[in-house]
């Protein structure tokens, strides 16, 4: 992560977290207006400024997914805004209202957050990684010892970073959590111009091994899933790669979630990857509004997928869907379509998983 | 310059074109029965002739005369002022569309001329400043200004995405079939896709120009979605088969089930009609596909 510019707001310049972010740097104080008006003039460059503010409301909040299809029960901590990787299908475009990257640092209060959400709800399975890389920001701080020693005082909950990275040199080798998954977006290496700015697959899978062996359970998301001519082909070969660096029983959980996005993120794509084929694809609109493939290419792809994970890794593989209908839950997965039970299914799968020697 | 009449075979068109190809029927048939009175203007260079202006005039004559009377330029003249000599004669003619006037923005940006030269074409802007329409944000001020009479927000935003050749062509579709402004939204959408797709919009608009609306929306249904459309051809094909009921599926066949609609006033009617479904169900004989 190459920073250019940090502004700070005055809400989080006190804060010890910014005094330790900002050791030997130069920074401004200043306020989103202000950033969206230098912004405007192109004297400051997105992917390259740093925001650093304090979030005013509660850091949890539920996994939003989409109207009419089946939500898992996620919960999201979203302690930081966008990501530099700038990958062509990343929602990031055009999802948020913070334009540069952002931090929060009033995290001291989500400790009490997460005490008091304990109280009202069960296995809980929380992330940083929907608004945000995890670990893109391990550069500037080491977040990942932040948040594993917070975990420590709560056993009960299965918290994850998700990554496109392999930015693993902060973790520590997992000594008192059973509770920590590091959790991967793959897709074929033949896909890379979609994403430029991410290390190549083989590195995230080295990166799933080291971890997996000091203890961390491992969770894997195929999304966006891509449909292009070789396919078939490339994810069978990227599926067994995978299995020659992580046993299957080190899986706390895979996602599988084909491409889908919204109206606005295509004009975004347009514009900021002309390079991309994503816009090539059989694009119908769903139920959501959202574009993506027709249900029965997303069956196909699914399937076929399945097929792989069941022949290279195993057939008792904690599978679920991201954003995706009933009806697929049922044709394709042994499991009721209901989120409390979807969610309780992969918890006790994380749980175990973690909790396994390698 | 030297007013000639040149072959029609010596003359190429220049890349200043900002008319659509539709013609009225006309204007085909004053030229065809007087001639070309006005004529059309052409430079002269490496022994050819570039046409700068009198598009329309030369789409008719290509199919219909020998030659055509040209005034010849020498060639000194730029891009920026051939293009304002041309504009200056369309807007001596009639109004210029919606395409028209975005394919002049263009142009006047992508080859950077200067826009207080253009000035005269302020009044086509609400006396809005040429200057400032091209310097800003080229999409915005392009429905801000002109596109939200004729067309709604989404579909003018499309527009801005075709470059100003593929927009002659549009256009050319656009003045030709008559269309709502929802029906210009979903066909500028489908022609982006089918761009997007890496299909050659000119060779969509050959294909089907002599069509109606209908059949333009199925050609680029097909290019654009071609799986979909293969799904919603054997649904018409077990329509057609099926007597007494109707299959109904959920739009792009989101839902994998299929629905059956029965109407009837009785019972005695609802079997005769269940039991002509069961019949011509028996009658395809597995074959749910095709004939």
């Amino acid at each position: 992560m190459k920073i250019d510019t940090i502004f700070v707001s005055k809400s989080a310049l006190n804060f010890p977290l910014t005094k330790e972010i900002l050791k030997g740097r130069e920074y401004k104080i200043s306020n989103l207006e202000e950033i969206r008006a230098l912004l405007r003039e192109k004297r400051i460059k997105r992917e390259r400024t740093l925001f650093i503010s304090t979030f005013p409301g509660n850091f949890i909040k539920d996994c939003p997914c989409t109207p009419g299809y089946v939500s898992c029960g996620y919960k999201n901590i979203n302690f930081a805004y966008n990501c530099p990787l700038n990958c062509s299908y990343c929602i990031l475009q055009e999802y948020l209202t913070y334009p540069v990257l952002t931090l929060f640092v009033n995290l001291d209060k989500l400790k009490d957050e997460l005490i008091e959400y304990r109280k009202h709800h069960k296995h809980i399975r929380i992330g940083t990684g929907e608004l945000t890389d995890s670990l893109i920001w391990e550069k500037l701080y080491p977040f990942s010892r932040w948040f594993i020693s917070l975990f420590e005082d709560f056993e009960d909950i299965i918290f994850e970073f998700k990554t496109k990275t392999d930015y693993i040199e902060n973790f520590p080798i997992l000594k008192n959590n059973k509770n920590i998954l590091v959790s991967f977006s793959i897709n074929p290496p033949e896909l890379k111009k979609e994403e430029l700015h991410s290390p190549i697959p083989k590195k995230r899978m080295k990166a799933m091994k080291e971890l997996s062996e000091i203890g961390y359970g491992i969770g894997i998301h195929f999304d966006p899933i891509i449909h292009y001519k070789s396919w078939k082909e490339d994810y069978e070969d990227l599926i067994k790669e995978l299995f020659k660096h992580i046993p299957p029983k080190k899986i706390g959980w895979i996602s599988l979630g084909s491409l889908r996005f919204t109206k606005e993120l295509r004009w975004e794509i347009k514009k900021n990857h002309p390079q991309s084929e994503l816009l090539k694809g059989e694009l119908i609109e769903g139920f959501d509004k959202k574009y993506r493939y027709p249900y029965f290419l997303r069956v196909e792809l699914y399937s076929q997928i399945i097929k792989y994970l069941k022949k290279y890794g195993s057939t008792d593989l904690p599978l679920y869907f991201c954003m995706e209908s009933e009806e697929m839950w049922k044709e394709l997965l042994d499991l009721e379509p209901t989120t409390h039970i979807i969610n309780e299914y992969l918890y006790e799968k994380a749980k175990r998983s973690i909790e396994r020697k390698p | 310059m030297i007013l000639k009449e040149l072959s029609i075979s010596e003359i190429k068109e220049c890349d200043n074109r900002v008319s659509s190809l539709f013609t009225s029927e006309e204007f085909k048939e004053s030229i065809i029965k007087y001639g070309v009175i006005n004529p059309v203007k052409v430079i002269e260079k490496d022994n050819k002739f570039l046409l700068f202006s009198g598009f329309k005039r030369f789409d008719i004559a290509k199919n219909t005369l020998n030659t055509i009377p040209a005034i010849v330029y020498p060639d000194i003249i730029p891009f920026c002022k051939r293009l304002i000599t041309n504009i200056k004669e369309n807007i001596a003619e009639r109004k210029l569309t919606l395409f028209e006037k975005i394919n002049i923005l263009k142009k006047i940006k992508e080859k950077n001329c200067n826009s207080e030269e253009f000035s005269f074409l302020n009044f086509l802007f609400n006396d809005e400043k040429l200057e400032k329409i091209v310097n800003y944000n080229f999409p915005e001020i392009f429905y801000t200004y002109f596109a939200k009479n004729e067309f709604d927000k989404k579909g003018a935003f499309i527009l801005t995405f075709f470059n100003s050749d593929e927009l002659s062509y549009l256009s050319s579709v656009f003045e030709k079939i008559h269309l709502t402004k929802s029906e210009k939204y979903i066909l500028s959408d489908l022609f982006l896709r089918a761009k997007e797709k890496g299909k050659n919009i000119k060779t969509i608009l050959t294909t089907s120009k002599d069509t109606g609306k209908k059949e333009l929306f199925k050609e680029l249904k097909k290019i654009v979605f071609p799986l979909t459309s293969e799904l919603n051809k054997r649904t018409n094909y077990l329509n057609k088969k099926i007597r007494g009921g109707k299959l109904i599926t959920s739009p792009y066949f989101e839902k994998p089930t299929i629905k059956l609609e029965v109407e009837f006033r009785n019972f005695s009617e609802l079997k005769k009609r269940l039991k002509n479904i069961l019949n011509s169900i028996e009658e395809l004989n597995g074959n749910w596909y095709e004939d």
